[in-house]
Parts: structure tokens; C-alpha cells; sequence
């Protein structure tokens, strides 16, 4: 990986990290939290306008990712009162995702618990526990 | 390799796809890929986006009996463009100042462990297509603000899924 690091450092400043690091990055531009727990191909699967999952290009049964989107949105909205949150706390995202699935509860009762949404919501949720996935901190300045 | 070319890439321009305009990377997004040795991600970035080779020793050596060099990446290539990303964002409306770059590349590199060379040459992903999202600028510069594959449309294999209701609408 010599000379990608070269080129990077070169041009941006910055070298590959030493291994792969699972780990929800907060972006501003895209307003969404994005987790990935493999260095793998992946294709984006939109579930709805909150979440996006992230499947194995090799094996697309394989929900490997996840983004939560309009993350910033949402925290003002609702995460932030209802689990008295500043934006300088950890958030667990299986919470974030719990209240998602509150907030869209009703689209879900409707005899839809086996959909392919709902699933969706439920991968996402036994990743984010499984792995313990947080996010550190926002940025103040969206 | 031209530092140069990896920071700016040439894309199509909203207003007439004729045209070329200059793009940026949000060296943000990028840098949180390396940070993470999301090397796969950072590959689709020097292929898929920009359009050149990752950067790697000994590239092409697993494509030694296939045409190679190879020219076909990159966001030039789009062949439709849409705009408003259709969800909740910061700010109400600024969904709508994102523009989505719609690409369906032949291949796309995968970081293999070789002591050859780790970037090895696939074929894209079936029934997806690849997506660049930029905003623009007042001065009509295009920053880079992610990419990814997306799964395609059933109606219409060249086009996202869902591509008529998850974003606000095609311009060309």
C-alpha cells in the first residue's frame, strides 16, 4: 500500500489507518451516520427515507452496514429531548434506531411486521447491538 | 500519478452534459474512509469516481490476460443525473442542492490480500449501479460529497431503484 499512502499523503495529507476499524462516522455533508462492520463491496439497499442498509456485493442476503439518515435532523427533532442527549454525548445507535422504528411504528402495524422493511430495521438494530456501535460525538457546526 | 488529478475530477455538467465541469473530493468523507482502512471504499473512490487506477504496486497483474490499462471508470461517464435526495436533511430543503450522478461502471477494483498486488479488477456488482453525490458551489465547483453502488431498478436496470420518488427529480 506504499504508493496509495504516498499519493494521499501527497495529495490530501493523510495515510490508510494501520487495519480496518468498525466505527459510525458522523457526516455533515450527508447529514447521516454511516457504520460498516467489514471491508467489503457493498450495495446500498434504501429501506426508507430514515434508513439505508448496506449488503455484501458477494452475498447480498448479508446486511453488512447501515446508515441513519437525516441524522442531525432527527437528533434535534427527537433524540435529543426524548433521551436528554447533548451532541457531545455518546449515542448509542441501537436507540437511535429503536426510535426510529417508535416513529414509524405505525407504517409497521398495519400487518406489516414480516416486510422487508421491518426486517431491514431489525438487522440494522441486532448489528448496532451486536457490535456496540455509538457515535462519539456531532459536530457542532452541521 | 498526477497528485493533481486525484484531488479534481471531471464530471458532466447539470445544465448540459456536453459540457464538463471540475470536481473536488470533500476530503472529510475521504479521510474518514482511510482512517477506517476502508480500503474497498477508498478503491471505488480512485476508480469509480475519479476514474484512474488505484494507486497500488504491480496493478493489473491479476488482469494480465485481459485488455488492460483500462479507461472505463469514472464519474465522466455518467449517464444520468438527478437531484434532491428526498429525505430528511439539516436544514429543510437543502436536500434538494444535492445532485446525484448515475454510472453503471463495467468493474470495480476489490482489495484482495496478495503479495502481488491487492487491488484485483471484478465485475461491477449485477442488477446495481453505481451513484456520486456532489454539491455544487456559486462558482459551479462540484464537491464530492459520497459515493456508492445502489441496487437497480426493475423497470429500468440503468436507474436506481425507486429512482422516481427517492429523489426529487432527473435532470438529464
Amino acid at each position: 500500500m506504499e504508493n496509495l499512502n504516498n499519493v494521499l499523503q501527497n495529495a490530501f495529507g493523510f495515510k490508510m489507518g494501520s487495519e480496518f476499524i468498525q466505527r459510525a462516522v458522523y457526516s455533515a455533508s450527508m447529514d447521516c451516520v454511516t457504520y460498516m462492520s467489514a471491508d467489503v463491496i457493498t450495495i446500498s439497499d434504501r429501506i426508507d427515507e430514515f434508513l439505508t442498509v448496506m449488503v455484501d456485493a458477494d452475498d447480498t442476503s448479508k446486511v453488512v452496514g447501515f446508515k441513519a439518515k437525516g441524522f442531525r435532523h432527527f437528533f434535534t427533532t427527537t433524540l435529543k429531548d426524548k433521551l436528554n442527549l447533548s451532541e457531545m454525548d455518546f449515542i448509542p445507535l441501537v436507540s437511535v434506531i429503536e426510535e426510529m422504528l417508535t416513529q414509524i411504528g405505525n407504517d409497521l402495524a398495519d400487518g406489516d411486521a414480516q416486510s422487508k422493511r421491518a426486517k431491514a430495521y431489525n438487522q440494522a438494530k441486532e448489528l448496532a447491538e451486536r457490535d456496540n456501535v455509538a457515535v462519539n460525538s456531532l459536530p457542532l457546526a452541521a | 500519478m498526477d497528485i493533481e488529478a486525484v484531488k479534481f475530477t471531471d464530471g458532466l455538467s447539470p445544465e448540459d452534459r456536453t459540457d464538463l465541469v471540475l470536481l473536488k473530493v470533500d476530503t472529510e468523507a475521504l479521510k474518514n474512509l482511510t482512517e477506517t482502512r476502508s480500503t474497498n471504499k477508498v478503491f471505488e473512490y480512485f476508480y469509480n469516481v475519479c476514474g484512474y487506477l488505484p494507486p497500488v504496486n504491480n496493478i493489473g497483474c491479476h488482469e494480465a490476460d485481459q485488455a488492460f490499462p483500462d479507461h472505463w471508470g469514472g464519474v465522466k461517464h455518467s449517464h444520468a443525473l438527478f437531484q434532491g435526495i428526498n429525505r430528511p436533511y439539516v436544514d429543510g430543503d437543502l436536500h434538494e442542492e444535492i445532485y446525484i450522478y448515475i454510472i453503471s461502471p463495467k468493474f470495480v477494483y476489490k482489495y484482495v490480500v496478495s503479495m502481488s498486488c491487492v487491488a484485483r479488477r471484478v465485475s461491477a456488482p449485477p442488477d446495481a449501479v453505481f451513484a456520486v453525490y456532489v454539491r455544487f458551489d456559486d462558482e459551479g465547483i462540484g464537491t464530492i460529497i459520497s459515493w456508492e453502488w445502489v441496487f437497480s431498478d426493475d423497470r429500468d436496470k440503468s436507474l436506481p431503484d425507486g429512482y422516481d420518488k427517492r429523489y426529487s427529480k432527473r435532470i438529464w
